[in-house]
């Protein structure tokens, strides 16, 4: 809200009324690369708007409503609800992503909801290698009610992992939420060892991880879209989660991942707290981008 | 992952045939694909707009050297002002002052506050002999005071004994009395990480500057940072006067735009790059990698270089 209200006043400070010509094409696609949509996916949507009206007499408002419009084409058909198969159980939810994008308190404001949800829920501490990220998941879990699988920092993830899945099984758990370390797509070696997690899954039963969530740091420029293109490859990511878009970041590149991936995105986190997890919702998102009220 | 600037500019560069000097007509041409390289690096929009209005100055008019393309002329002068903008290399942290000297860290969430406190600290310890406490002042965000006691074993730092209920306006001030009365030369303070827009916890970094007095206040930042790096630079340095930044995850594969954008809205020295999440893994800036990061072009800057010399 604080986001739309900062960039309402920038588009009603563009226009009273006026025609839609080039000078104000690039104005709007200057606002859309301020969100960090990225050169080419501000230009795809400016262009559209161009080809609808150019040479009109357009308010702010309706520029605002149309490129809104435009936005949420790209993004309704990834903005879907997490569906868990409890067919399976556990269903295995792996949570991957760059260091610090969010993981580990993105599974616990989901662990919340889960077992708010009435469903039993296990974690597995699967960052062996941060100083206290192993602590760190032990408080979530606690919050959250939760059981919790862990060894020592420097142990092995993947098997870790394996412990968690045959200890989950056994306690009769529906959801067990695995954390790793946070990794750059760029370190091949850190990407084999997630490949390796994901190997072991898959031979306790062959469906897992049934989901992989990826974290996306809302700040980030468009270095995420690579973040995305790397960890789906390597872990077979399923869904997606913008983490922090409490700050100014809008988180536009969201826009150029959707059109270019169209992997569903289940979340927003919104603060630090246990309830600060929303579900995505298209239209709102895009109105934040194009700077209209809700 | 990127088209390189020099692949768009390719184009251009044997388009222009210009001889003499550079026309004001050879140098937009050459700037419009400038601005997208360093809109797809995510300098911000704001910084990219000065920045090229700074290159239009200095390029049109400028004599071509002989067997470079004005193209390629244009490139270097930008070049040259990326790396003047970026600032000088081996502005380090200044510990000129009364020890305890305080050095503060601060930033948005998991940006790498604490990861390069304790880097830090290990680099004062091992390479400048100093004595170091650190302390972790964020009672937020979970196993927070832990991991920093962590970092404090595996480097062999002093940290400052958790006191639980404690404020971290509190813990600062408890630290540098801890830091006169044991003898230490440098105090961190990591704090907890904050939003630039939620006003109690930027009142409360200000109340802990207050209560510590830090010679140096640095903050933290991903080098993966978009166009909010000029918003949330901005912010810090005006509700704390920051000394200086560092930019973390410099490892990464991103261009690091965002180094250009908090350098120029602040004017503030990039001290140190955060390049790994190992405690040795931190560098010194270098602004002139940093700019053939951001442009992708080091080959034409060393022809043009290469052309100077040879007058
Ligand atoms: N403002 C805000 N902060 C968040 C949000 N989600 C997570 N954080 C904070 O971001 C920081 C990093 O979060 P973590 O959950 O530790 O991130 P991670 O991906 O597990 O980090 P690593 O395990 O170190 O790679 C913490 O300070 C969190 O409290 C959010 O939606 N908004
Ligand atoms: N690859 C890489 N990872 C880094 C670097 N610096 C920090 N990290 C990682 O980034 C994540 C977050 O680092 P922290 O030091 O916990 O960040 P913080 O700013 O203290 O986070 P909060 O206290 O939660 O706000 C961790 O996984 C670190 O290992 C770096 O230079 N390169
Ligand atoms: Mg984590
Ligand atoms: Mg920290």
């Amino acid at each position: 809200a604080r986001t739309s209200s900062h960039l309402t006043g920038q588009i009603t400070g563009l226009f009273t009324k006026r025609k839609l010509d080039d000078a104000t094409l690039q104005d709007l696609e200057d606002l859309l690369i301020q969100a960090d949509l990225g050169v080419e996916t501000a230009l795809r949507i400016t262009d559209t708007l161009a080809a609808e009206r150019y040479g009109k007499d357009v308010t702010g408002t309706d520029v605002g409503r149309i490129m809104a419009g435009e936005i949420t084409k790209v993004l309704e058909p990834v903005a879907k609800p997490l569906e868990l198969d409890l067919s399976h159980k556990p269903h295995v939810i792996l949570v991957v992503g760059v260091n610090g994008t969010g993981k580990t308190t993105t599974i616990g404001k989901l662990a919340a909801k889960l077992s708010g949800a009435g469903l039993k829920v296990m974690m597995a501490a699967g960052d062996t290698f941060r100083a206290a990220a192993i602590e760190q998941l032990h408080i979530w879990a606690e919050r959250t009610g939760s059981d919790i699988v862990s060894s020592r920092l420097g142990a092995d993830a993947a098997g870790l992992a394996y412990e968690a899945y045959e200890q989950a099984k056994e306690k009769k758990s529906d959801v067990l939420i695995i954390d790793t370390a946070g990794r750059l797509q760029n370190k091949s070696e850190l990407m084999a060892e997630l490949e390796k997690i994901v190997r072991v899954l898959g031979k306790l039963d062959p469906d897992a991880p049934h989901t992989v969530l990826q974290t996306l740091d809302a700040t980030t420029g468009q270095n995420a879209m690579n973040q995305v293109e790397i960890f789906r490859n390597v872990a077979g990511v399923s869904g997606l989660i913008m983490t922090k878009l409490d700050g100014t970041a809008r988180g536009g590149i969201l826009v150029a991942i959707a059109a270019k991936h169209k992997l569903p995105v289940y979340f927003i986190g919104v603060g630090e707290g246990i309830d600060d997890l929303e579900p995505f919702e298209a239209r709102d998102f895009a109105q934040a981008i194009a700077g209209v009220e809700a | 992952m990127f088209e390189t600037l020099q692949d768009r500019l390719g184009a251009i560069l044997n388009g222009l045939t210009g001889r003499g000097s550079l026309s004001e007509a050879d140098v937009s041409a050459a700037l419009r694909e400038v601005r997208r390289a360093l809109l797809e690096a995510d300098v911000a929009l704001e910084v990219v707009r000065s920045f090229t209005d700074a290159v239009r100055e200095k390029a049109v008019g400028a004599e071509i050297l002989k067997s470079i393309k004005p193209g390629q002329m244009v490139v270097k002068i930008v070049h040259d002002e990326l790396v003047a903008m970026l600032g000088s290399e081996g502005v380090s942290i200044d510990l000129n002052a009364a020890a305890p000297v305080v050095i503060m860290m601060v930033g948005l969430q998991g940006s790498g506050k604490t990861t390069t406190s304790g880097k830090i600290a290990n680099r004062l310890k091992t390479r400048d002999k100093k004595k170091v406490l650190m302390a972790s002042l964020d009672t937020r965000r979970p196993a927070a005071q832990e991991q920093l006691r962590q970092l404090g074993v595996q480097t062999g730092v002093d940290t400052l004994p958790i006191i639980a209920g404690q404020s971290p306006t509190d813990i600062a001030a408890r630290a540098v009395q801890a830091a006169k009365l044991g003898g230490h030369d440098v105090v961190i303070l990591d704090t907890a990480g904050r939003t630039h827009i939620d006003e109690p916890l930027m009142i409360e970094m200000a109340e802990i500057k207050r209560k510590s007095n830090p010679h140096e206040i640095l903050l933290v930042a991903d080098a993966l940072t978009g166009q909010d790096a000029v918003n949330l630079a901005r912010n810090f340095d005006d509700r704390v006067g920051i000394t200086g930044l560092v930019l973390t995850r410099m490892d990464g594969d991103g261009r690091g735009g965002a180094a250009l954008s908090m350098r120029a809205v602040t004017g503030k020295p990039i001290k140190l790059i955060g390049v790994g999440e190992k405690m040795g893994e931190l560098e010194e800036f270098h602004p002139r990698r940093v700019a053939d990061r951001i442009l992708g072009m080091g080959d034409i800057v060393s022809l043009v270089e290469k052309a100077a010399e040879h007058i």
